[in-house]
């Protein structure tokens, strides 16, 4: 049976190779058959053995990671509606409910993205590129889980257009896509996505309630007011330490177990799929500028700065956006050094942006997108420094 | 003896590796050498059809470096000579008459007479004797012009890549002519270095004290080229000379014997093979009378040379002037359902990403798939952390797609060995050999080599 597709797939090629019928469907067909059997192509250069490494697998190895945080955001989803309006919190029913809150929007993400990636694909006679798997499902995590639907559609579909295929396609994007998304959807529609209304609209059979309106961890942070400390507030507020880890609380899809996100973490690390370096240098330049803000925090100043290193990593979404937005390698510096430098400014920035702007509730997105920019800063000046090691070899 | 450590460097775990025994020469009515197969010369034939022939006679020479000739291996007559398109000389076939009449190159010299020759004459004797390109002149791996010194020699005993002959394999019985060999190389350039590799298995102490550098590393630490890049002192070295351990054991027959040396020991292996072993040839054997166990040839690549260096070859070529190994592997793999969905105990990778990873010890049947389709880079550092003389090829590659020849100068393209471990972990599968290679090509053209 399927030796049979194999066959009739390889068959179908002919129409879509140059001068056949459908030759301008090439991406297309190449993105299906290559997408169900790996590819029956040769090496033609020199090389002629290869590592069995491809982008698919790369990017697999990401959506695995992701996975458990894919089923949490729909469990918790499910979970905070129902806490909300105080129904059942089995199992069943939640996941039921986080289903139909989440799925929609993970759907919309791929069906919107992927036609454009396709649309470009064609006219501009590139492969499509399995990149788009891991922004389709990155971008609806970052997502409130009552974003409605065509804000999600506009948002990836700007993220896609601007964020990657008007570079030239994935590899050729200097922005994280998913990021750009998410800017664009917080830019232009803040109301929806600031930080305040973040629990499901469940509809009750009366109609009195639409949704439930509560602040999120940061929001709580943010606006304590001395002399309470924040981390009193936070706890006051229901978001204890152990809760923001666990990730039981309100927040975007995806962002809220600190738990599953350090798996996800410890996964990518192993596969070597995800860098350490940039990693380990969000977590150093978030703990360090946090320390700062502590030294700096007096009784009278806002609590937020004296809010300790560990809580100021367990909420919000500092960990997601460091294990699976900053790792994003086409966006990151290229070479391992530049990793940390970059993996490091964020962490520094994303603090700064966090606790010292009002303006926005949550400082990661905007210090990876800024970092995004300053990526081949940062790698010119290492390859530079590198290089001047170098005994010259030119003619 | 200095120490080396290469970084970066990638033990490729190959199945169908060489046995270490030792076919004894085979026999052929027609022989045949390639001039299309040698890279950058512009050969010229000096013979005709019917042409009489005795082994050391000049069969070509090159048109861009008149004192690179190339020399018949074997005694008869001219049988054929095939001109592909635009009339490239795809093959010069002679019929053997068994004999093997030979022409006298030079008087035969010991080791103490080479010692006292004048390095001119060692260099015209190697030079008439058919194995100047045997040096290749960095940075373009081009044969050195007649009057150029160079700077440096470096020699590298071992082979790591799979599945060239092992050094103590090839160094058998042929001691004597490897330090003739070594003593007229170094007439020829004083500062000459012979790197050996840390798991060497040569015995001999005459041999290994001639070493000047202990390497430790896996392929391609034991290339020249990498030697050169991890000793050199100073930008002047850049054109060092390199040249592999089997030609300096040609150079040392040719000169203790004072004829062609025409015979080779080479690998026949590969994963297809029941009975991978070291093979006697004569030069200019055909590949199928090398390849008896190969019945049918469909679907089969057969690769001359290393598995990331070699030239891609048909049946019916012949051993060539450079070739010291035949590889056969299957050509392509059977397309398999969702691949990447699988924990891939049967994919061998560099990564993690497969569960192939675990079984540390275990030497995988390679084909020639590809393995994926061809995408833009991703940046995932992978050509970076395998690259011996610390380059970056994917940063190298950007440039040198917008034409930035100069920065990818400044950043070290012209010290790529042409390994093609970069190419090799690619998981968008660019051709980065290809394109350094091609790169390097233009600028020699530029400066006229």
């Amino acid at each position: 049976m399927i030796k049979q597709l194999a066959n009739f797939l390889n068959d179908q090629e002919k129409h879509f190779v140059k001068g056949g019928k459908f030759e301008k469907f090439y991406p297309l067909y190449e993105a299906g058959a290559s997408f169900l059997f790996s590819v029956k192509e040769t090496t033609q250069s020199n090389v002629h053995i290869r590592d069995s490494l491809d982008t698919k697998r790369f990017m697999t190895m990401v959506m695995m990671a992701l996975t458990p945080c894919i089923v949490f955001g729909i469990y918790n989803s499910g979970y905070q509606a129902h806490k909300a309006v105080g129904l059942s919190l089995d199992l069943i029913p939640v996941l039921l409910t986080g289903a139909k809150l989440v799925l929609p929007l993970i759907l919309v993400s791929y069906a919107v993205g992927g036609t454009i990636e396709l649309l470009f694909a064609i006219i501009r006679k590139h492969e499509i590129n399995e990149g788009f798997l891991v922004t389709g499902i990155l971008y609806p995590l970052t997502l409130p889980a009552t974003l409605p639907l065509w804000q999600a559609a506009v948002g990836i579909a700007f993220g896609v257009v601007i964020g990657k295929e008007v570079f030239g396609g994935s590899g050729r994007n200097f922005l994280n896509p998913a990021l750009t998304a998410r800017a664009f959807v917080f830019f232009t529609y803040p109301a929806y996505i600031s930080g305040e209304v973040w629990t499901s609209l469940l509809k009750g059979k009366d109609h009195i309630i639409d949704g439930w309106s509560g602040a999120t961890a940061l929001a709580v942070a943010a606006a304590t007011e001395a002399p309470i400390k924040a981390s009193e507030a936070l706890t006051n507020a229901g978001f204890s330490l152990e809760k923001s880890i666990i990730g039981l609380i309100p927040g975007s899809i995806g962002e809220t177990s600190v738990i599953l996100i350090i798996f996800g973490a410890v996964f990518l690390i192993m596969t070597g799929v995800g860098s350490w370096r940039t990693m380990v240098g969000s977590v150093i330049g978030a703990t360090l500028m946090t320390l700062i803000l502590n030294l700096i925090a007096g009784p009278s100043s806002n609590p937020f700065l004296g809010l300790s290193p560990i809580w100021q990593m367990s909420i919000g979404s500092f960990a997601f956006a460091t294990v699976f937005m900053a790792t994003d390698p086409v966006s990151s510096p290229s070479l391992e050094i530049s990793r940390f430098i970059y993996g490091f400014l964020i962490g520094v920035l994303g603090i700064i942006i966090r606790v010292i702007n009002p303006a926005y509730p949550e400082g990661w997105m905007l210090a990876i997108l800024l970092m995004n920019v300053f990526a081949p800063l940062i790698d010119h000046v290492v390859i530079s420094m590198k290089t001047k090691n170098r005994i010259p070899n030119v003619v | 003896m200095k120490k080396i450590n290469v970084k970066n460097t990638y033990k490729l775990k190959i199945a169908g590796g060489p046995k270490e025994h030792i076919i004894k020469m085979l026999d052929s009515e027609d022989y045949g050498v390639a001039p299309s197969r040698i890279l950058y010369i512009k050969p010229k034939v000096v013979v005709n059809v019917g042409d009489r022939v005795k082994v050391g006679s000049q069969l070509f020479f090159d048109k861009k470096n008149e004192i690179n000739v190339f020399l018949s291996p074997v005694s008869g007559v001219v049988k054929d000579i095939v001109y592909g398109e635009k009339r490239i000389v795809q093959a010069i076939i002679i019929t053997a008459d068994k004999k093997y009449e030979k022409e006298k190159i030079c008087d035969p010299l010991s080791i103490n007479q080479i010692k006292e020759a004048d390095v001119a004459d060692i260099k015209s004797i190697i030079q008439r004797g058919g194995l100047w390109s045997s040096f290749s002149e960095y940075p373009f791996n081009r044969a050195p012009d007649k009057d150029e010194v160079p700077p440096s020699i470096y020699v590298s005993l071992d082979n790591d890549e799979p599945f060239l002959p092992e050094s103590h394999m090839f160094i058998k019985d042929n001691e004597a002519a490897f330090l003739a060999g070594l003593n007229a190389i170094k007439k020829i350039c004083k500062k000459t270095y012979l790197g050996m590799g840390i798991n060497c298995k040569i015995k001999d102490p005459a041999i290994r004290q001639e070493a000047t550098h202990q390497i430790v590393g896996d392929y391609p630490a034991n290339n020249p080229g990498v030697l050169l890049y991890y000793n050199k002192t100073s930008s002047e070295e850049n054109n060092a000379w390199g040249i592999k351990a089997q030609d300096v054991i040609r150079i040392g027959m040719l000169l203790n014997t004072g004829f062609y040396p025409n015979k080779r020991l080479i690998t026949v292996s590969g994963s297809l093979l029941q009975n991978p072993c070291y093979i006697w040839v004569q030069d200019g054997l055909p590949v199928k009378q090398v390849l008896t166990e190969i019945t049918n040839f469909s679907k089969i690549r057969i690769i001359a040379g290393g598995a990331l260096t070699g030239q891609k070859i048909m049946e019916d070529d012949y051993i060539n002037y450079r070739d010291y190994a035949l590889q056969v592997l299957p050509e392509g793999r059977e397309q398999e359902f969702l691949h990447f969905f699988k924990p891939g105990f049967d994919r061998p990778t560099v990564s993690n990403t497969y569960m192939s990873t675990l079984l540390k010890d275990k030497e995988w049947e390679m084909n020639t798939s590809l393995n994926g389709g061809h995408r833009a880079c991703i940046s995932c550092g992978s050509c970076v952390a395998v690259c011996p003389v610390e380059t970056y090829p994917q940063v190298t590659m950007k440039n040198l797609n917008v034409n930035d020849i100069e920065t990818a100068m400044a950043q070290g393209v012209l010290d790529c060995v042409e390994c093609g471990l970069c190419t090799y972990v690619c998981p968008s599968k660019i051709e980065l050999d290809d394109i350094v290679t091609k790169a390097k090509n233009m600028i020699a053209k530029e400066v006229g080599k």
